[in-house]
């Protein structure tokens, strides 16, 4: 290489420092921390603990000329002969062959009680060779030294035994994982108290409590609502958003007292929940929330299923575990297709779609690094993921509609063969093994009913209080088109104790039910949040708004108080897709002012026609309708942000990732990541101005 | 300044500590931005620098040390770090570091001095703001997005030719500016 271009590099490596703010990270404390384990574990000479690409580059450090400026450095005076050498490398072999099996024994010792999910599979196990993600077997038994708690740290082949390739400080640098002790860090999802024996209560009763609920958190929050809909309207806007119809004009007046402004919500919820249309259109909303699919054929024929079974009335968390344990045999059978839609590779989107739609978490954040702010609970770790994963494995799906092959009796049938377990890498870099286990930590084995773990895994859930906060808040966000509780730390900040309280409480009442989701969708659309008239200003009115009342508009929203998104929330909000084209369309052709748009909250009248074709369409049904107003971010949003960006260990695209992560949205499309791209270009560079624009159209988008 | 030199005895000290921990302290701290940041410029990612700058002060301190000055001990841990850094590459069949390490030497203290590269960044931020707006943003895109020249040019709207041209002269015009600010302070302080 020619000196110009050395010199090129140079500088450029400068400039790149400047301009992206990458600064050397101080480690003096990591560096310190290695040089003190080097000198306990002096009683070996170094020679010996290094490892041979150590050796060899210090031979290379060696062989180099010294230039006039090095200072007086005496040589080693280390170098062996080949005799010394060779008995150095056969001590090093022994050491950690000796080190490894050492290891897997304590392993094994402390882990026989924890039941064969906490077995560490041999190394030479094919199952194990096909899932690590990072290092293969032979790497693994050659180079990784156990801490005795199942835990391998990879070492690379140049990195010193005496010295840790990671230490604490380095994690700090990732953008969740806190200094905090878990056990101090709360929980957004978990009760804050131990859970009271709830009292079954009817259905005006639940109705009224919630709506005191509702009532206590806008008071608290000084959230004044503007109107109510009239019973004329709130009718057919329940009606709409049960069974997508309107009711006929013939059959209002049974329903609606216009004179006394009364509406028979009982009767018309009873009649439309028990409707064809009610179990048609609601299997759709479910099977395209946990899905992200609804027009194929295999969906069209779970919406049959699905309906059947609400037809039957049969309790929703039997028809769960149904889907996720049933028999796989049969290509026709609910879970065959249930998992055809959502199978494949290592079932990420599998263990994805159960997180967040039957044990109310988004596990996603789970697969890279522990939640943030999160307790230091089992089901908040990296582990509990990879163990979803390791619980999933042998469901092999091959695209949609197509057989799903069950291997699970084979690979965890027999008591004389280790149990297939999956390696995942931790933020530090080392990596560890997770095995079949519930979400508790127990062993499947637990689960009597239950000869694999999937079935196990599926009656778990179908008897956990998580699914109930999850259905409550899955039917939450189909109506008022964001959860009633956000499922994992972010953005979403507002009211959380209200929230949880009304969560905790619908979840009861749902469990209670006998999980009856024709009376929980019951519950909620009869609430007083749903009868909110919704502002009808035109968009020239909302650009004219002051920030102060555009303030208090978003406080509303946020608590719901702005009424329903729409009789058909599912498709009511733009995609993201849809939402990141009109924003990077804005930052494109205005000049740069702190401004933003958004849809407007009236939403536009459209024909039936035009609605039932964009339904079919899967199109946003006011696309037409944005407003564009001066949104400022929260500090909330702000500080994700910046947590993000201070993140030195995350590319751009893993920040993109996170930030669409967060609504459960996928980040790593390349449409998004060149829509992102195209916003960074927009805001010159500006990382924040761009993830906050990013955060904008996530979180005004649909699922 | 390590005020090592006498103490550390190379028949008596251990592998690990022949300088006080109090020197080795000051070594680290005084060194490492320059280590991690000459690994970079040699083509080192953020996380191979944090290990190979670890790995860097482990292989020194693991040897009798003798303290001359603070630019010798500089130019000694570049070495360290660069023949480090040519292992590991040699391993992963990887050969894109230049084993010239004497004209790395030459073009890295042309940029970054004696001070490990302080005076340059600041003199290079400084020169930054001088920059038209399109010039920095070509930059900010090269740099921060790793954008490649194509997708410059369609933000710039401009041909290929011309961001390659735009960005030619914005990085000659820092050098310039960064060449007279070092030539500046240089002769101040010599003054």
């Amino acid at each position: 290489m020619q000196h110009n271009d050395l010199s090129e590099q140079v500088f450029d490596s400068l400039v790149q420092e400047m301009i992206t703010g990458q600064r050397p990270p101080d480690l003096t404390a990591r560096i310190l921390a290695a040089i003190e384990r080097e000198s306990q574990s002096n009683a070996a000479p170094s020679k010996l603990l290094a490892p041979p690409v150590l050796t060899s580059a210090r031979q290379s450090t060696q062989a180099q000329p010294a230039t006039t400026s090095s200072p007086k450095v005496a040589v080693a005076t280390a170098s062996s002969s080949s005799r010394t050498f060779s008995f150095v490398v056969i001590a090093v072999a022994a050491t950690l062959l000796f080190g490894f099996l050492g290891w897997r024994w304590i392993d094994r010792a402390n882990n026989s009680s924890a039941g064969p999910g906490s077995q560490i599979a041999t190394g030479s196990d094919p199952e194990n060779r096909e899932n690590k993600p990072k290092a293969s077997p032979s790497e693994l038994a050659g180079t990784a030294t156990g801490d005795g708690n199942g835990e391998l740290k990879s070492k690379g082949p140049s990195k010193s035994n005496t010295s840790p390739r990671h230490v604490p400080e380095v994690i700090d640098t990732l953008p969740f994982e806190l200094d905090t002790k878990l056990s101090q860090q709360g929980s957004t999802n978990a009760p804050k108290q131990p859970r009271k024996v709830a009292e079954k209560l009817s259905q005006q009763q639940i109705v009224a409590q919630l709506d005191q609920q509702l009532e206590s958190m806008w008071q608290g929050l000084d959230v004044s609502i503007k109107g109510q809909l009239t019973s004329v309207e709130l009718a057919q806007q329940m009606s709409e958003a049960l069974t997508g119809y309107q009711v006929p004009e013939s059959e209002l007046a049974q329903i609606v007292d216009e004179k006394k402004q009364a509406i028979k919500k009982a009767e018309l919820i009873r009649s439309a929940t028990s409707s064809m249309a009610f179990q048609r259109l609601w299997s759709e909303r479910l099977i395209q929330y946990w899905t992200g699919r609804a027009q194929g054929d295999t969906e069209r024929s779970l919406v049959d299923s699905l309906a059947q079974r609400m037809r039957e009335e049969k309790r929703w968390n039997v028809v769960v575990a149904e889907l996720l344990g049933g028999d796989l045999s049969s290509e026709d059978s609910a879970s065959s297709q249930f998992l055809s839609l959502l199978a494949g590779g290592e079932n990420h989107r599998l263990v994805e779609c159960i997180g967040r739609g039957f044990m109310n978490q988004q596990v996603a954040c789970m697969r890279c690094h522990r939640l943030p702010d999160a307790e230091n609970t089992p089901a908040n770790q990296q582990v509990t993921y990879w163990s979803l994963v390791a619980t999933l494995k042998g469901v092999e799906g091959h695209g949609a509609g197509k057989k799903v092959d069950d291997r699970q009796e084979n690979l965890f049938g027999s008591e004389k063969q280790p149990e297939p377990g999956v390696y995942f890498e931790l933020p530090s870099g080392a990596l560890k093994q997770a095995f079949a286990t519930l979400p508790d930590g127990t062993s499947w084995k637990s689960v009597d009913s239950a000869t694999i773990p999937r079935q196990a895994l599926a009656n778990w859930i179908k008897d956990s209080h998580q699914f109930d906060q999850a259905t409550v808040n899955t039917v939450w966000q189909l109506v008022f088109g964001r959860p009633l509780m956000p499922q994992n730390i972010g953005v979403d900040a507002v009211a959380l104790e209200d929230r949880q309280q009304m969560l905790e409480f619908l979840a009861e009442q749902f469990d209670l039910a006998d999980h009856d989701l024709s009376q929980l969708v019951g519950w909620v659309v009869s609430s007083r949040a749903f009868a909110v008239r919704p502002d009808n200003l035109t968009r020239d009115q909302w650009q004219q708004l002051e920030s102060e009342k555009l303030d208090q508009w978003q406080l509303s929203d946020w608590t719901f108080a702005t009424g329903a998104k729409t009789s058909q929330p599912t498709n009511s909000r733009a995609r993201l897709q849809d939402n990141l084209k009109y924003v990077v369309q804005w930052r494109a052709t205005s000049k740069p002012q702190p401004v933003l748009s958004q849809p407007s909250p009236d939403l536009q009248k459209v024909s039936p026609e035009r609605l039932a074709k964009n339904l079919k369409n899967q199109r946003p049904t006011f696309s037409s309708n944005f407003a564009i107003h001066g949104l400022r971010h929260t500090m909330a949003e702000e500080a994700f942000v910046d947590r993000l960006l201070r993140s030195e260990k995350l590319t751009w695209q893993e920040r993109v990732q996170h930030v669409v992560g967060l609504t459960g949205a996928n980040g790593t499309s390349d449409d998004t990541q060149f829509s992102a791209k195209e916003l960074l270009q927009y805001h010159s560079g500006d990382s924040k101005a761009a993830l906050l624009d990013l955060l904008w159209a996530a979180q005004n988008s649909q699922l | 300044m390590i005020e090592n030199g006498q103490d550390a005895n190379p028949q008596l000290s251990p592998p690990v500590g022949s300088l006080p921990v109090k020197d080795i302290t000051t070594l680290i701290s005084l060194h490492q931005a320059m280590v991690w940041r000459y690994l970079r410029s040699v083509g080192a990612e953020a996380e191979l620098a944090d290990d190979l700058t670890q790995e860097t002060f482990l292989e020194t301190i693991r040897r009798p040390f003798e303290q001359i000055s603070d630019a010798a001990t500089a130019s000694y841990l570049r070495r360290v770090a660069h023949n480090l850094l040519i292992s590991r590459r040699r391993r992963e069949g990887r050969m894109v570091v230049t084993e010239h390490a004497e004209h790395m030497e030459t073009a890295w203290t042309k940029w970054a001095g004696f001070d490990g590269g302080d005076r340059a960044l600041e003199a290079l931020s400084e020169c930054f703001t001088q920059l038209t707006e399109r010039a920095k943003l070509a930059l900010r895109l090269r740099f921060v997005q790793e954008a490649s020249r194509q997708a410059i040019a369609d933000a710039l709207g401009v041909g290929e030719h011309g961001a390659k041209n735009l960005m030619q002269r914005a990085k000659n015009a820092l050098k310039e500016c960064v060449e007279q600010k070092l030539a500046q302070i240089e002769s101040t302080g010599s003054n």
